[in-house]
Formats: structure tokens, C-alpha cells, sequence
């Protein structure tokens, strides 16, 4: 038995499927900057455990610059607060497309009648 | 579950499976970027060690294209290592080769975890499959799924 989807079914489809590819695209986005925070928390960690002496170089393309060791801390801790704050506005916006997912999903639910299981990915 | 299983349990089965496949992959591809990783630490120390003792090495630096120039080492004793976020710092050979050993341990640790966690993975995965397997065969011949 075939049964034609009507044609606001369809377009709720399409919709959810946006929606999804966008969380995951978010997601994506997400365990970039959250590894890179974490690999932000580490360098810095490590700073604070080498003497004061401590000769320090920053990656520059394919060289090393030696640099001070104060100003690249001061430089990593920026570089994480910035990154604390990318991440914290992509959790929102994960947030949102997951509300905008839900309400997506009860909407095609109503309309078709049914009870569809699964989730967002 | 009694009965004949519904679209929709079929439906929850696939999503699952699907699911926890695409986690499968996912961790597939970490564990071989951290394998990579535990692989270079351990080329690192084999390096120090190897340069240990000597003095003035007489030495190949790769220029790129399977080149290398001559070079001398002059400071076999002192090691650069990465710290991470694109900063490194300058050390005893001694102390980066403490630091490599422990970030390979580390590192080693984290695989054993993932393997635990891709053994999970991979039961729930055989269980779903059981699972779709019985349904398949508890529906009569004229559904078809697909």
C-alpha cells in the first residue's frame, strides 16, 4: 500500500532535515573549539609548571620565535576566554536548534498522526 | 514486546543503530589520531636517546622533497618540546624526554579507555542487530520494511 505524503509534510521534512544537518554542523563547530580550549588549558598548565628561566618559543608558520614567557601566558589566557565565550554562544545556539528541532519533530508528529521514534543525532 | 513489532520500533531500532554506528566511526578516527600521537612520542624519545652523549652530531635536516642538508647539533642536551596552542619551551633533553614518556602514558591510557568504550559500543551494536533480526522474522512475509 503507497500512500502520497501531502505536500506540508514534505516541506516539514525538508525543514527538519535543515535543522538537524545545522545541529550538526554545530555540533562539529563545538568539539573544535572545546578541543581547542582544552588544549589552551593544557599549554597553559604546562607554562606555569616550567621554571622561570624558561626559554619559550611561539610556532609562527614553520618557525620558531622565541618569545617572553609573561606575554605568551598573557596571550594564552586570551586566546582561552575567547574560546570560553565561542563555546558558551555555540551552547546556545545548540540550545535553540534543539528547541526548534522538538518543535519541528511535534509538529510532523501531529500531522502525520503518529508517534515517530528516534532523535536528533 | 509482544505481538508483531511496529513501525515504530523498527523505526527506534534503526535510529539507534545508526547512532551508536556513527559513534562507532567517530571514535574509530580518535583512536587512530591518538595511536599516531603515542607513535610520535615514542620516535621522540628514541631520538633523545639516541642523541644523548654525543657531542657535535653530524647530522641530515630534511629541506622537504626527500632532501636534507648537512647539519651540526650543537646542543644535543637541550630539547624544544610543544607544549600545545602553538607554544613550545626549551629544555633539558632529560626533562622533555620525562615529559614525552608521561604524555605517552597519558595517552595510552585514554586508548585503553576508548577501547572499553568501543567494546560497549560494539555489543550494543550486535544486540540491536539480534534485536532487528528477531523482529524481522516475527513480521509477516507481506510488510516489508523498506
Amino acid at each position: 500500500m503507497t500512500t502520497e505524503i501531502p505536500p506540508q509534510v514534505q516541506h516539514q521534512l525538508a525543514q527538519l532535515q535543515q535543522v538537524q544537518q545545522q545541529a550538526q554542523a554545530l555540533a562539529s563547530q563545538k568539539a573544535q573549539v572545546t578541543s581547542a580550549l582544552n588544549e589552551t588549558e593544557m599549554a597553559l598548565e604546562e607554562l606555569s609548571k616550567l621554571e622561570d628561566d624558561a626559554v619559550i618559543y611561539k610556532n609562527v608558520g614553520q618557525l620558531l620565535i622565541k618569545g617572553e614567557r609573561d606575554s605568551v601566558a598573557t596571550e594564552l589566557t586570551e586566546k582561552k576566554e575567547t574560546m570560553e565565550l565561542r563555546a558558551r554562544t555555540l551552547e546556545r545556539q545548540e540550545e535553540r536548534i534543539q528547541k526548534r528541532f522538538q518543535q519541528l519533530q511535534e509538529q510532523l508528529r501531529s500531522a502525520i498522526g503518529g508517534g515517530a521514534g528516534g532523535g536528533m543525532a | 514486546m509482544s505481538g508483531q513489532p511496529t513501525n515504530d520500533e523498527i523505526q527506534r531500532l534503526v535510529a539507534q543503530h545508526d547512532e551508536h554506528q556513527a559513534h562507532a566511526e567517530m571514535l574509530a578516527g580518535q583512536m587512530e589520531a591518538i595511536q599516531m600521537s603515542i607513535i610520535e612520542c615514542e620516535r621522540a624519545v628514541n631520538a633523545i636517546d639516541a642523541l644523548k652523549d654525543e657531542d657535535e652530531v653530524a647530522s641530515l635536516v630534511p629541506i622537504g622533497a626527500g632532501s636534507f642538508v648537512h647539519a651540526k647539533m650543537v646542543k644535543p642536551e637541550r630539547t624544544i618540546i610543544s607544549l600545545g596552542s602553538n607554544v613550545s619551551a626549551e629544555m633539558s633533553s632529560d626533562a622533555a624526554k620525562e615529559r614525552l614518556v608521561d604524555r605517552k602514558e597519558k595517552l595510552a591510557k585514554i586508548l585503553e579507555q576508548m577501547n572499553q568504550t568501543m567494546g560497549d559500543l560494539a555489543k550494543r551494536i550486535q544486540a540491536i542487530q539480534t534485536e532487528a533480526t528477531k523482529q524481522a522474522q516475527a513480521r509477516p512475509v507481506d510488510q516489508a520494511y523498506i
